[in-house]
């Protein structure tokens, strides 16, 4: 059952309950105060009528002149006012417990079959009987008091009648379940549609839910309705939002790792494609000229080369990802000589200049690595620069950071490759790439030396002005993710490994064994 | 019957070793290192068939495919990919291609799959010649100085890539796969036996040579 079918029927049943309830309870309460308001009013007549027969009696005696009438006399007087109709309410008279007179001889037949004492009872003066008794269709209120007439024992029953508070009462008590009734379906019916209004915002929310447990995470409908639901819809398009965003994360991990699959691929089945192909020539043809042999002999040297030098900057870029920094303060003024020496025979080579500029900062890297980060971005400017230009290597300050910065005025890039110069095999002009020796994995192997460093490569260029690339280091922190276990054993001295080897020394001993 | 190759690769080398490969089968070519002028020289309908290179700066081999079979040219399209992975090829064949070669590939598989492609589109020759042999392609008849020869499904399927293979050393196990199906595990023992059979059926004693080392040839 749904939760605004179980709200709306639950409500009804208290509804109902309680309008019931107040209703009897009012209904009660006017019945009490009826009753007794008739009770009153019966006593008053009640008394009214008692003292008009003694009045009566009086009056007799005073009309024949005698001090005392004798019992009979009393009784005639009695009988006769009794029948009389000068009395509102038919009365009944007893005398020592026998009736002398009754003008309501059915009612109090009745009185007596329910109060069988009545007729007992002595007639002491202020003693008397108040009680209701009721008859098939009738329903009156039974007094009884003592006729105060010095002789003989008399007493006078009335009953007054209240039939009409009783049927009132009936009819209030059938009434109201009728209305109880309808006001509860009326209420319950406001209910419901309250309800469902209330409750839509739940019903977003679980369409919501459905639909990202289907995949699909884009629906993020505007909180709406009270706080709870809107605290709930809120939470749910987070939820949506986080989920989104991490699969987005994992399908552009996996889209690049493709990507730098198909790259390296490519990469490396291109040369072995021209190797393959005119080594098979050779093998196959017939006949094979001077000039084809030394062609396709040089070619495949060439190529052979060129996958020399991929597989050198793949192993490199494998093991920069791989092992663990080996972090130490180095001044920059090291790191620049460094450079300088080993890049200056080459650089001289093609006339080239290599200036530098330091202010005595102080890095903490790993010198190797970030050395041969220093070493391919000097090797890119030189490639970029035409004979006899100048390579600046500077050292500043940004911002409190030290920052450094490789500058060549050379042939530059444009901007849609230098978005994507750091890409693995990226490389703007392929041909002349690979004749300078280039794999596209130069700038790649710098971004994940310097990502490592906590450092962040810029690249700033000009198409045929020239390149910048700028080191800004300590942005973050280095990164010290535990490489792959099987490349830090290999990577670390045989300190860490041995424990380790010797266990799988053990194991695979036990499995030999067994 | 000439048959015109267009070449479709980025990468020099690759393209010098195509076209040296297509010069020895005997194939007129050109060579085409971009995609988008590659789609207008294809849909001119000046070529047989497209060898086509899969990964190509600017616009790749499937879109390449795809504009030129939307534009309706049905000219038979080969790829060559380095991307070895099934997805790839299905992507490819589905696209259109009659075919692909992945990269690295010899020189003779890739005449072998040109050869198929061409004979399932109709351009291969119905008759081959070799000295006084005709070999007849449609009724699968040979005749020797217009006498004919019975060879078995085997031999004639043999005699026939020596001859649309001329002047080019065969590897045993190129002949295998090509004549015996790639999932043959027979033994080249049984490569020999039916080049030895050919050669004697059809009297090819110096001119069907055997190359230590590597296999045989057919020379003219």
């Amino acid at each position: 059952m749904k939760l605004w079918q179980k709200l709306a029927l639950t409500s009804l049943f208290f509804v109902v309950l309680a309008v019931q309830l107040t209703q009897f309870y009012m209904l009660e309460r006017n019945f009490e105060s009826g009753l007794r308001r008739e009770k009153e009013q019966a006593l008053s007549v009640h008394e009214s009528i008692s003292a008009s027969l003694v009045n009566r009696v009086v009056y007799e005696r005073l009309r024949r002149g005698k001090f005392f009438l004798d019992e009979e006399e009393i009784d005639a007087v009695l009988q006769s006012a009794s029948q009389g109709d000068g009395l509102d309410t038919p009365v009944t008279v007893l005398k020592d417990g026998e009736v002398l007179c009754s003008a309501d001889s059915a009612r109090f037949s009745a009185a007596l079959a329910a109060f069988p004492g009545l007729l007992q009872q002595t007639a002491a003066p202020g003693t008397g009987i108040s009680a209701v008794c009721s008859g098939a269709d009738w329903r009156a209120v039974l007094l009884v008091s003592p006729l105060e007439l010095n002789v003989g024992s008399y007493r006078l029953v009335t009953l007054h009648d209240v039939t009409h508070i009783y049927e009132e009462l009936d009819r209030g008590l059938a009434d109201a379940s009728w209305t109880g009734l309808l006001i509860g379906a009326g209420i319950s019916a406001a209910l419901v549609v309250l309800l469902f209004v209330l409750l839509h915002p739940l019903r977003v929310s679980v369409n919501t839910i459905r639909e990202i447990s289907g995949g699909n995470y884009a629906l993020a409908p505007k909180p709406q309705g009270s706080d709870e639901f809107k605290t709930l819809q809120k939470s749910i398009n987070d939820m949506a939002g986080s989920i989104r965003e991490r699969e987005d994360r994992l399908r552009e991990i996996a889209d690049s790792r493709k990507r730098f699959a198909d790259a390296m691929a490519h990469e490396m089945k291109t040369p072995l494609t021209s190797i393959l192909g005119f080594a098979d020539l050779l093998r196959i043809k017939r006949v094979v000229t001077d000039e084809e042999r030394r062609d396709f002999a040089s070619m495949i040297v060439d190529e052979a080369k060129r996958l020399r030098g991929l597989s050198a900057k793949l192993l490199q870029l494998a093991s920069t990802d791989n092992s663990q920094l080996d972090l130490a303060d180095v001044s920059v003024e090291t790191l620049f000589l460094e450079v300088q020496s080993a890049m200056l025979p080459a650089l001289v080579r093609r006339g080239l200049h290599l200036e530098t500029a330091q202010r005595g900062a102080v890095i903490r890297v790993d010198r190797e690595l970030f050395l041969s980060l220093l070493y391919n971005l000097v090797d890119n400017a030189a490639k970029a620069s035409p004979d006899g230009g100048t390579i600046w290597l500077v050292q500043g300050e940004v911002d409190g950071h030290t920052v450094l910065s490789v500058i060549d005025r050379g042939i530059g890039m444009k901007p849609d490759t230098v978005r994507r110069a750091t890409e693995a095999f990226y490389m703007e002009d392929k041909a002349r790439s690979r004749k300078a020796g280039g794999a596209g994995l130069g700038l790649s192997l710098c971004d994940d030396i310097c990502r490592r460093h906590g450092a962040r490569l810029e690249i700033r260029s000009e198409y045929k002005k020239g390149t910048t690339v700028l080191i800004h280091m300590d942005v973050a922190k280095p990164e010290a993710a535990p490489p792959a276990p099987a490349a830090r054993n290999a990577q670390r001295g045989q300190k860490r490994a041995a424990p380790r080897d010797a266990g799988k020394h053990r194991k695979a001993e036990g499995r030999r064994r067994a | 019957m000439d048959i015109r190759v267009l070449i479709v690769e980025d990468d020099a080398n690759i393209t010098k070793v195509l076209g040296a490969t297509l010069a020895i089968g005997g194939y007129q070519y050109e060579c085409c290192d971009d995609g988008a002028e590659a789609v207008g020289r294809i849909v001119s309908g000046r070529y047989d068939i497209v060898l086509l290179d899969v990964m190509l700066p600017g616009k790749d081999g499937f879109q390449i495919l795809d504009e030129i079979r939307e534009a309706g040219d049905r000219t038979p399209v080969i790829f060559l990919t380095a991307l070895g992975e099934v997805a790839d090829k299905v992507k490819g064949l589905r696209g259109g291609a009659e075919d692909y070669v992945v990269k690295p590939f010899e020189t003779v598989e890739l005449l072998a799959r040109m050869e198929v492609v061409l004979r399932r589109v109709g351009k291969t020759e119905r008759e081959l010649r070799y000295d006084d042999i005709t070999v007849n392609t449609e009724q699968h008849t040979v005749t020797k100085g217009g006498e004919p020869v019975t060879l078995t499904p085997k031999e004639y399927a043999v005699l026939l890539f020596f001859m649309r293979n001329l002047n080019i050393a065969i590897t045993r196990e190129q002949l295998l796969a090509n004549i015996w199906g790639y999932n043959f595990a027979g033994e080249s023992r049984s490569v020999d036996i039916h080049v030895q059979q050919v050669r004697r059926k059809l009297g090819l004693k110096g001119k069907l040579i055997t190359i230590p080392k590597l296999g045989y040839r057919l020379e003219q």
